[in-house]
Formats: C-alpha cells, structure tokens, sequence
C-alpha cells in the first residue's frame, strides 16, 4: 500500500519526538514527518497548509500535557478551522496519563480518532495506518 | 386603699371643701364633674382613716352591694385588696404624709371583685388640706382601671420570659451541635493531616529510593558511549537519547523532592521582616545569578511595611516571581520590572509586574502554578517555583494571583495576611 504523505508530531518532549520519527521512519509508512513542540505551532502548521491549499497532515499524534497549548485546547481551535469534510485527516491522542477523565475527554471529540499509549510502537503505528487507509478508502468513491 | 372605705355618704365637694365660694351654677358643674368623671375620686381623712368622700362607690364597681359593702365595714380594704397587696398601704400612707402640695404619689394595686376576678386600679393621690402643725389631714385622689394595660404588659412579660427560655434553650442547643460540630471537624482535620503527611512521605520515601537506580541508570548510560567503539551511529544516538531520558528522570524527581519538602519548612519561625529590604536583597541575588546583571526594577514600598513571615519563605517567594520577570522577558522591548506592596484589608499586598511575554489569567493560571507545569513553551523551566510558590504561601494563610495579558505582561501579586493566620492543611 502507497504510503502517507505526511505525518504531524504534537510534542513538547525532544527525544519523543525523536523516537516517534525514528518509528515512522523505519516503517515506511510516512513519506514525510513533521514536528511542532505545542498545540500553537501544530495550528499553525495547518492554517499555513490550509492557506496554500497544500494538502493537511493525514495522521497527527497530538500530547496532552504541553507548555503554552495543550492538546485538548488545540482541539478546541482545531475544530474551528475551516476544513472541507471530505478531508481525510485522522488525530490520535497519545499520552501516558492515567486519568479517566483524559481519556473521556479525548473519546467525546469528534475529531478524535482514537487514545493510545506514549511511546509508539510499531505494530500500533501500523495498525493506525492501515486502519486510516482503509477508511479512506470506504469513503473514497469507487474507482 | 382609701378609696375602698366607701362609706356610703353622700357629701358633695364643695360642702366639705367650705373656703370654695362660687355660684350655684359652678357647685352643680363641680358636683357633675366628679360625679362623671370616669374611675374613682375620693378625699380621706388620716385621722379618722377612712373617706370623707367618694363620687361613688368601689364596693358597688366591685359587684358588692350598699349592705355588703355596711357588713365589712372597716374590714372594708382587706377584704378587697388582693392579699398580695396589702403590704404595699403603708408605705404609700407614709409617702402621702411627706408629699409636699402638688405633689402626687402614685401606687398599682390589685383588687378583688365579689365575681373573684381581679383588677388592676392605678391611684394618684395628692395633700387636699393639713392641720395646724402643717401635717396632712386629709388627701384627695383618683383611682383608675389599668387592668387592660396590665394584663398586657403582664403578657408581654410572660412572652418575653417564654421567649428569653426558648432562645436560652436553643442557645443550649446551638452550643451542643458546635461542640459536635467541632469534634467533628476535629476527627476530619486528624484523618486528613494522617493522609498528608503518608502521601508525603511516601513520595519522600519513593523519591529518595527510586534515585539510586536512577543514577546507576545514568552511570550505565555513559559506560556504554565509552566502550561504543563497535556501535552504529544509530545506536549511539539512541544511547544519548537514553541518557537525557535519564536526565529528565532525575530532575523530576528532584522537583518531586523539593515540593514534598515545602512540608519540612511548615516549621520555620515566622518574623517580623522589613519588606523592602527583603525585596532589596532579592533584587541583588536574582541579578548575581543572572551573571551579575543590573536588574531593571523599580520598587516602590513603604520603608517601614514589614510582613510577618518565615524568611526562608518569603525570598524564596520573592526569588521565583522576579526570576520568572526575568527569564519571560520579551526581546523585542527593554524589560521593566516593578514591585510595589501596600496593606489592604488586613494583608500585605505586593505586586510584581513586568512587560515581558505574559500570561492569560484564565487560560494560562493552571499551568503557571501547577506542578511540573508551564505556560511557556520557551526558555525551558521546571514548573516547580511557583507551585512550591503557592503552597508556601496557602499554607500560611496568603495567597498568590495572576493577571496580565499574552504578549504584553504579567503582574504576580502575593497576599500575606497581616495577623496570625495558619491553614496547615493546605
């Protein structure tokens, strides 16, 4: 299968960060990966994208505890953005937190495709790709 | 009572008063006057102790008839005066043989009817003429029913004794439900204070055990580099990453180590310190750790404002809000920093305010105090200072604020209360 275009990494911590890109990287499922350091430089990110009408990350993973942003305000002005519903863009969360009430917050966002464990792992990333992939494609239609 | 010996007479006025002269007409309007006149008008006589006159009879106003009245005859007053009473007569007789003319002498009095109700009867007694030696030979007087003025003071007496009993009582009952109440908070206080002080030191205990592997992780981390001589670049890169992950650890901890100490300083004698100096002195050692700089801060406080707090305390307060001024600086504009304090409302209020990258009060306070938390992405920091902040300040019955806007400043402003305040639980 052909792989994503670009995945964006939500992340305060650097050697998370650097840890997710190596994942990716080793898999081969990213062509490209992008990195911002809180909520306000990952919004950024998409308003430039969007302003462009270059294409939008299909995959962000997006930390809950960040200095300025947080995740979940992000996705407060996330869903504001201007984004055309047949956009095909997947956010997980990914946190160690062990509060309920994180993980109920994230699952009661719409825009929040699923919660999963820091670090990644590989066989998590690559379930999440193929699961995206095969969402797209349910809602692309037939060839 | 003089107007109860009501003899039945019928002696007008003016003929026992023989110096009046005047018309038939103004006998008659005097004889019609003390006849009508409501409540009962009467002249006794201190020698023959008995009435000279009366405009009508008390006995017959009582229920008793002319013959009654005859048959009690000078056992007329203890008959109708309720025994309660009686004992008042005398004195009243030798208050009326003092009265200078014009003066009255005024006695409340119960009487019984024959019916065996009782009234009240107000008396208001006055000299009506003296015998040579100039003492008093007779008094004239009138007598009024107060029974319905009585019975309502007397009610109101009575409900006021039932109310005086009723709030004693729920006072009691106010007084019982606070002891319990106290106990209560008592019991609740203890059992919190226990789960404190386990929390603490258990993160004490867990802080302090987890830094031994902690370090030899560390230590292991760097014998690897050394000996890495047949490791890919790759791997030694993910060493390296291993070893600030290690280092990350270590800080944390450190900072886990330093809140559950604020517990330790809850003992520290509080002084009476000189504000402004304490400031002064900060001002000096936040610029040295900054490499000797000259801060620019401007403070404004009252030479003689003192606080009352530990000392160790408040520099470290003080040394985290003008740090934070400090570091947040914005590079585009020249920092300028300003303390100021005053006393409001029973506390000392100071102000740190600079013009530096700011905050948003509301979006930003959780992450400003919260532990291992921050609102600013860059310079990097422990998010452990205010919070140590915060709670030094809670515990002691202050309190720190934030206000400000992104982008333009951000003013601290710390409240010790002036008096001796304690909240240890906090």
């Amino acid at each position: 299968m052909k792989p994503l275009d670009r995945i964006l990494l939500v992340d305060d911590d650097a050697v998370t960060n650097m840890m997710h890109r190596r994942v990716i990287e080793r898999s081969g499922r990213a062509a490209a990966v992008d990195v911002a350091t809180d909520g306000q430089e990952a919004l950024d990110i998409i308003r430039a994208d969007l302003a462009a009408d270059r294409a939008l990350p299909e995959l962000i993973f997006l930390d809950i505890n960040m200095p300025g942003m947080g995740g979940f305000e992000f996705l407060e002005h996330y869903a504001k953005l201007d984004i055309q519903s047949d956009t095909h863009l997947i956010i997980v969360m990914l946190s160690t937190s062990l509060l309920r009430s994180d993980h109920d917050r994230a699952e009661a966002d719409p825009n929040v495709y699923s919660f999963c464990d820091k670090p990644l792992r590989l066989e998590k990333l690559l379930e999440l790709v193929s699961g995206f992939q095969k969402r797209r494609d349910a809602q692309r239609p037939a060839a | 009572m003089s107007s109860y010996v009501s003899f039945p007479q019928d002696a007008s006025l003016d003929a026992i008063q023989s110096g009046v002269k005047a018309g038939s007409e103004q006998r008659l309007s005097i004889d019609r006057v003390a006849r009508l006149m409501p409540g009962f008008v009467y002249v006794f006589n201190h020698q023959t102790f008995s009435n000279d006159y009366t405009n009508r009879s008390v006995g017959e106003h009582l229920g008793y008839s002319s013959e009654e009245i005859r048959a009690f005859g000078s056992s007329m007053m203890m008959q109708v005066i309720h025994a309660d009473d009686q004992h008042l007569l005398e004195g009243h007789m030798a208050r009326i043989g003092q009265l200078a003319d014009e003066q009255t002498a005024t006695l409340e009095y119960r009487v019984n009817t024959k019916q065996g109700t009782q009234l009240w009867l107000r008396s208001v007694d006055t000299v009506f003429d003296r015998t040579d030696d100039g003492s008093v030979l007779r008094h004239i007087g009138v007598a009024t029913d107060i029974t319905a003025e009585k019975n309502a003071g007397l009610a109101l007496t009575r409900l006021n004794a039932e109310l005086e009993q009723k709030v004693a009582k729920r006072t009691k009952d106010l007084a019982r439900l606070n002891v319990a109440l106290e106990d209560r908070i008592d019991a609740r206080t203890a059992e919190l204070q226990e789960a404190v002080d386990e929390l603490e030191q258990l993160t004490y205990i867990a802080t302090h055990d987890l830094k031994v592997p902690i370090n030899n992780l560390s230590r292991l981390g760097l014998m690897l580099i050394n000996g890495g001589e047949n490791l890919t670049h790759e791997q030694l890169e993910q060493i390296g990453w291993m070893n600030r992950c290690t280092d990350q650890l270590s800080a944390k901890i450190q900072g886990l180590v330093l809140a559950a100490q604020i517990r330790l300083t809850n003992g520290l004698p509080r002084e009476m310190l000189k504000l402004v100096e304490c400031v002064n002195d900060c001002v000096t050692r936040v610029g040295e750790s900054k490499g000797r700089l000259k801060l620019p801060v401007t403070v404004d406080i009252a030479p003689d404002l003192v606080v009352h707090f530990a000392r160790f305390e408040l520099e470290s307060i003080l040394f985290s809000l003008l740090d934070n001024a400090v570091k947040y600086a914005e590079p585009s504009r020249p920092l300028e920093i300003r303390i100021q304090a005053e006393e409001i409302d029973g506390n000392i209020a100071l102000t740190v305010s600079d013009n530096g990258t700011g905050v948003d009060p509301v979006r930003d306070a959780q992450k400003v105090f919260g532990l291992f938390q921050r609102a600013h992405k860059t310079p990097a920091g422990s998010g452990i200072s205010l919070y140590c902040a915060q709670r030094m300040l809670q515990r002691r019955g202050g309190a720190v604020s934030l206000t400000g806007a992104r982008a333009q400043g951000a003013q601290f402003t710390i409240l010790i209360p002036t008096k001796e305040e304690t909240n240890e639980a906090a």
